[in-house]
């Protein structure tokens, strides 16, 4: 790799430097410029301004997982309509409108087989 | 990135190259809903996939012939390359896939496991091998290499409350996503010393020693790492020394069927892929030493791979356990044939290793009886006279695992070995020789206790299932054929070399 | 037509093999008979067709048979074809012949026995690869009946495997075997690497690898020559693939252990069919061995050794086969030292002679073993000849033959193989006189052991009553003589190991004991032989080759030989039928050591050896020694490698780092180079 390329990445390690210097800068300059007064009620955990109650290591129900990975999973597929979108002209251009819709509906196709799967098996259901 | 492609070259859709694929993949579909249904029907779903394989294996077959005049065809800008070197594998992927399908029936059922989501795992597993072995660029090689790794994890742990089973799909899982970012990162390093990721692309950045982006030289410090890091990859993905510690365990713990599956299948895909980038792209006489430096490291850890897969077999008390070191063994002998530049040699080893192992592991599915617990050696003693045909059967299948004469583990490793001596391998050669001699050993010693020594319990044995009869016939039928009379897959190979010639 | 030789008992054993559960005894031993006889039939007719064929080129009568191409990689191309020449020709006649005569001794030997199916489809199994390795064409073809003998011999000997020294004994037989085997692999892989193809006869656009080698120059008499990886080494390897199958020094251990097996199979493939291969091979491979005459004193020397030390160690032993065990290793000594000494056809035609004599030796013991209950010590035999009448007087005619009682089967191989080692043109200097002098020491060794055997045995007092009293076991039966189907095959073997003989009489001792019309068959074998073997050159410095044309020295050797058989035999007799138990064995077997195997090993400067060689010792201490303490060591290896293997993901990730950074590392230490 030649001098002048990696120059090209010093921007980057600007950033880096700064992102690093603004955070251990608030850290530093509030713990030291702050006033500290310690009572109950400010070393106990914080929990959205409830008083906690029982221990903080309770386990969950595996449903909340997998609603969460569901949630994603279709989430990022419908990320791959923009790409698409953004290319439907040019790709009209060499194949046919109609070719390149029904390629899209192949995908969501396929992506309905995946829900009505997730469907049937009662991933979704909360019983 | 798409623009950028539609801009530089035609997006050529091709349906046709990719119809084996595409069958699979909507057959496993189809398996998936059919297993949700209220009452699924085992038979069904079965016929599903077996048809589904049958129809992917008439679809590679017209492949061929048109693949024989025109050399090779490319789709998807490069992605995919259909040459007899994917065709051939695709045969072994999808044979190996239908008889997993065989297997796994009887041992599904017995087990009340679902069976849709079962066979759809395998064949999308077997979708990403092809998409392995068709790939023409880096990111289709990772996509297929994930689409059939992570299908294969799942599979892995598939009887779900077995502890065994658990153990093995995390540690495959955990250790094949830390090779797998080895892979991706040399994959990336590569991309970055050559400008280029497709496969053609790469060979002619090297040869050339033009960079194919900045028009600069290749930058070697780059390129080596890059292609150490694949290679790490790589060699864990077939499981060869030092990086093959998991394969113990994780063949140990999964469902036999499972295990035949990965034994066979996803190493034969690895090397297919292992063979694509480094025999395919890091040609010898360019690269500033980039051949000599990958065949030198891959004789010593294929040295090491015979050696210490075989000898570890020696001592093993778990039949599947041994067949997991076996299998280490056979990635060693495979790597010689790499590492001689020869993919015939490698793929046809690769055919005659899986013919055989799925046979054995078919058998060891029906001798482990209910829950795979049976899969301790001395679970065979006295199995001899109980039971002559199948212990016969078990028999040809080691006796070919072994490499005696007349079977097709013979062939395999008389042709890799003649290729890797011609090339001036010697050592490597003279390893793998007296390692198979040693490996005699531990293949006859389950004959040996099935044989030589007394039944203590009469275990209560089901009938032989049809499915895994039909495997282990098709498998036995496969070893001979291999064995006896392989000329005709040899001249179907010849000429396949010289379509390839045609593409470089 | 060779494939239905070869095919028919295949047929048989899967047969058996599948069905043989359901049937009863006597079909199954109907089909296992039968598929050998149609065998041997067809080899019988198949050799009648050899000799109106005419003769190639060189000479050699050949059918030749390809079934199809085995192989075709390239240039290089392997045929699955069969091969019959004279030299096949005799090997399988006397296979199949002997073979169908212990088939038929055994329906009545394992008459009873719970695994009857399971026998015969191993024995049928085992002349379908015994067939194999003598009928086929090619270096390869052999390899697979080498295996396949081997794997046979290893199951039929584990076959009592519910007996902890069966299983034992095979599976010493199979690691020895490993041995030897490693040897030829290395060997057939030297020749194709050296030929470019492993055929014994020419074909279509390929001259044989043996051909190659016949017009190749003789190498030199030098102890590099051995390590430079021509023909000396082809065929040093070949003969270590040799000493394990034919159990030589120092391989031989197997085979007395392998008595364990039963009775027929002993006779079968550990006296008369497979334990020869290794003679066959040489006799096959004869133009590689005649160009490395350094590999042929190699042979030579270890077959006279085998020879005399098997012998001695035969005398001291109690078990009826364990002395036939160290008697056969003592024979096939014999048959080295003839293809040693360059006279392949000699050593040849006492591998037929030996197998018509040893079989009934063999099958004579089996008869034995059977009326004494399965007893085989001869401490508690004795007097057997009044019950046991054709047996008694078959196994003499055994013994005489095989101790050279003159005109006998065994008097005129074992004469011509000493005669020739006597005027061999190959030994290096006066060395074939020496290994003369052992031959025929061990000739006067092993007269003196078989009559013993016989001896103790047939004559003198009945002590198996004595011996049943003080085992508290209540014998009911008398001994009793063995049904026809076990006597018949003694009987036709037998007379076999009288006539025999008459096929290959030395021309010395035609001239004056056979009308001149008949020479024509008395030296048939050795013409009907004669042009497979390639022509052999004197080796420099031979002092004894001289002495070929000399039929005056021929007859005293000859002579001299015969009286040593009388005498040893009257030696033996008058020994032991006085004092039939005086020999306990510690006292000879340490005699021994200090007289005669003393001199026998003084070749080896490593004195102490020799005290240790006694059969035990020999035995256990050195060769199980080295081959256990190689066991061990892989173990601990194979230990070691799975300490690795500790079962926790977090090491393997390690291990996975630390051989990435290594790989890592190599390349770019490489790439800076």
């Amino acid at each position: 790799m030649n001098g002048q390329e990696i120059l090209s990445y010093v921007p980057i390690l600007m950033m880096f430097l700064v992102s690093l210097a603004i955070a251990t800068g608030m850290v530093v300059s509030s713990s030291l410029f702050g006033q500290k007064v310690k009572s109950r009620e400010k070393l106990m955990p914080y929990e959205c301004g409830k008083d906690p109650v029982g221990s903080a290591r309770e386990r969950f129900s595996v449903k909340f997982y997998m609603v969460a990975l569901m949630f994603i999973l279709f989430d990022i597929e419908a990320i791959f309509f923009v790409p698409w979108a953004v290319v439907f002209r040019k790709m009209a251009e060499v194949y046919s409108k109609a070719f390149v819709f029904l390629e899209m509906l192949v995908f969501i196709a396929v992506l309905l087989v995946g829900y009505i799967y997730v469907w049937k098996k009662g991933i979704l259901d909360w019983k | 990135m798409m623009t950028l492609l539609l801009q530089t070259s035609v997006l050529d859709i091709n349906y046709v190259a990719i119809w084996p694929m595409i069958i699979l993949s909507i057959s496993g579909i189809a398996v998936l809903l059919f297993g949700i249904a209220k009452d699924p029907v085992h038979r069904d779903m079965s016929m599903i996939g077996i048809v589904g394989f049958v129809l992917a294996g008439v679809a590679t077959g017209r492949l061929w012939l048109p693949v024989k005049t025109v050399g090779q065809i490319r789709a998807f800008s490069n992605m995919v390359i259909i040459d007899h070197f994917s065709l051939y594998f695709f045969f072994i992927f999808i044979i190996i896939g239908l008889l997993t399908l065989l297997i796994s029936a009887s041992f599904l059922e017995a087990e009340r496991l679902p069976v849709g989501e079962f066979y759809s795992l395998v064949m999308f597993a077997v979708v990403g091998m092809m998409l392995m072995a068709a790939a023409g660029h880096l990111v289709m090689i990772f996509l297929g290499l994930e689409i059939a790794s992570i299908s294969t994890y799942a599979l892995a742990g598939y009887r779900r409350n077995d502890l065994r089973s658990n153990e093995s799909a995390i540690k495959y899982f955990v250790l094949g996503s830390a090779a797998t970012a080895f892979l991706l990162y040399g994959m990336a390093l590569i991309y970055g010393a050559t400008g280029s990721a497709e496969l053609e692309g790469i060979r002619t950045a090297i040869i050339d020693n033009v960079n194919a982006a900045t028009k600069q030289p290749v930058h070697t410090e780059l390129l080596f790492l890059g292609a150490a890091m694949m290679l790490v990859g790589f060699s864990f993905k077939v499981s060869a020394v030092p990086f093959h510690l998991w394969t113990p365990d994780v063949y140990e713990g999964a469902p036999s069927s499972v295990t035949a599956f990965m034994a066979t299948a996803s190493k034969a895909a690895a090397f297919a892929a292992f063979l694509r980038v480094f025999v395919f792209c890091f040609v010898p006489g360019y690269g500033q030493g980039l051949h000599s430096a990958w065949t030198t490291s891959l004789e010593t850890i294929a040295i090491l791979t015979m050696i210490a897969g075989n000898i570890a077999a020696l001592t093993q008390h778990n039949f599947k356990r041994m067949l997991a070191y076996s299998s280490i063994a056979h990635a060693g002998y495979a790597l010689v044939g790499l590492i001689a530049d020869d993919w015939q040699a490698v793929a046809f080893y690769l055919l005659t290793y899986s013919i055989t192992n799925i046979g054995a592991f078919g058998l060891i599915t029906y001798l482990a009886g209910r829950g795979d617990r049976e899969t301790e050696i001395d679970d065979l003693a006295g199995l001899g006279f109980n039971n002559l045909g199948v212990s016969i059967a078990m028999l040809i299948l080691l006796l070919s695992l072994a490499g005696i004469p007349l079977t097709a583990g013979f062939m395999g490793k008389f042709i890799v070995f003649k290729a890797a001596w011609q090339k001036g391998f010697h050592v490597a050669v003279i390893v793998a020789v007296v390692t198979s001699a040693v490996s005699v050993y531990y293949y006859l010693r389950p004959m040996v206790i099935m044989f030589f020594r007394e039944l203590k319990v009469e275990p209560k044995r089901l009938p032989l299932p049809t499915g895994v009869l039909v495997t282990v016939v098709l498998s036995i039928l496969g070893t001979f054929y291999l064995g006896v009379m392989p000329g005709r897959l040899f001249q179907a190979m010849e000429n396949a070399k010289v379509s390839f010639v045609q593409s470089r | 037509m060779l494939s239905v030789i070869v095919f028919a008992p295949l047929v048989g054993a899967i047969v058996l093999g599948l069905f043989g559960r359901r049937l009863t005894e006597k079909i199954i031993a109907v089909i296992a008979c039968s598929s050998v006889l149609v065998s041997t039939l067809a080899a019988f007719y198949a050799f009648w067709r050899l000799l109106s064929v005419k003769p190639a080129e060189d000479g050699v009568r050949r059918i030749n048979e390809t079934l199809f191409t085995w192989i075709a990689a390239g240039s290089f191309s392997v045929d699955f074809g069969f091969l019959l020449d004279p030299l096949s020709g005799v090997m399988i006649l006397f296979v199949t012949g002997v073979g169908f005569l212990i088939h038929v001794f055994a329906t009545g030997y394992m008459h009873g026995d719970s695994g009857f199916y399971r026998f015969f489809a191993y024995m049928n199994l085992f002349m379908f690869m015994m067939l194999v390795l003598v009928l086929g064409d090619n270096f390869l073809m052999m390899f697979v009946g080498w295996e396949g003998v081997g794997l046979c011999s290893y199951l039929l000997i584990g076959y009592y495997f519910l007996e902890k020294f069966a299983g034992d004994a095979a599976k010493k037989a199979f690691v020895v075997n490993r041995i030897g085997d490693f040897g030829l692999a290395l060997g057939v892989m030297l020749i194709f690497l050296k030929f470019g193809n492993v055929s014994f006869v020419d074909k279509a656009n390929m001259v044989s690898a043996l051909s190659q080698a016949a017009k190749m120059p003789v190498e030199p008499f030098s102890g590099s020559i051995l390590f430079a990886g021509g023909l000396t080494t082809i065929a040093a390897l070949l003969f270590i693939g040799a000493t394990g199958k034919s159990a030589q020094i120092p391989l031989f251990v197997w085979l007395p252990d392998a008595m364990a097996g039963p009775t027929p199979v002993s006779a079968l493939i550990h006296a008369a069919t497979m334990v020869t291969a290794g003679v066959y091979m040489i006799a096959r491979t004869n133009a590689i061995f005649a160009k490395a005459p350094l590999a042929l004193t190699i042979v030579a020397i270890v077959g006279a050794l085998t020879a005399v030390v098997a012998a001695t160690i035969g005398l001291a032993q109690w078990d009826i086969k364990k002395v036939l065990a160290y008697s056969t290793v003592s024979q096939l000594g014999y048959m080295f030292l003839a293809c040693g000494a360059g006279a392949f056809a000699a050593g040849f035609f006492h591998v037929v002679t030996h197998a018509f004599f040893k079989a009934l030796l063999f099958l004579g013991s089996g008869s034995v073993i059977h009326a004494m209950h399965h007893e085989q010590d001869m401490r508690r035999m004795g007097g057997l000849q009044k019950y046991l009448k054709t047996t008694f007087i078959t196994m003499a005619i055994g013994t005489l033959a095989i101790s050279g009682f003159p005109l006998l089967s065994g008097f005129f191989s074992k004469d011509e193989i000493l005669w020739k080692v006597r005027s061999s043109p190959v030994l290096p200097g006066s060395l074939g006189t020496l290994l003369w002098l052992i031959g025929l020491a061990t000739a006067a060794v092993t007269a003196i052991y078989m009559t013993r055997m016989m001896v103790v045995t047939f004559l003198g007092e009945e002590r198996f009553r004595k011996a049943s009293d003080t085992h508290g076991e209540h014998h009911e039966h008398e001994p009793h003589e063995s049904p026809p189907v076990m006597t018949v095959p003694l009987v036709v073997l037998a007379f076999l190991s009288v006539v025999g003989g008459f096929v290959g009489i030395p021309e010395a001792l035609a001239e004056k004991i056979v009308p001149h019309s008949l020479h024509g068959v008395t030296h048939s074998f050795y013409h009907f032989l004669d042009p497979v073997f390639i022509k052999l050159s004197t080796t420099p410095g031979n002092l004894t080759g001289a002495l070929a044309a000399d039929h005056g020295a021929e007859l005293v050797s000859t002579l001299l030989s015969t009286l040593v058989a009388l005498i040893a035999i009257g030696v033996g007799y008058a020994v032991f039928s006085k004092q039939p138990l005086l020999t306990m064995p510690k006292i000879l077997e340490n005699k021994y050591y200090v007289d005669e195997l003393y001199d026998a090993v003084i070749v080896n400067p490593v004195k102490w050896t020799s005290k240790w060689i006694l059969w035990k010792v020999m035995d256990v201490g050195i060769v199980d020694g080295t081959v256990n303490g190689l066991a061990r060591l892989l173990g601990w290896f194979s230990i070691g490698i799975r300490e690795f293997q500790v079962g926790f993901t977090r090491a393997y990730a390690i291990f996975l780092l630390i051989g990435a950074l290594t790989v890592v590392g190599y390349f770019l230490y490489f790439g800076r180079l």
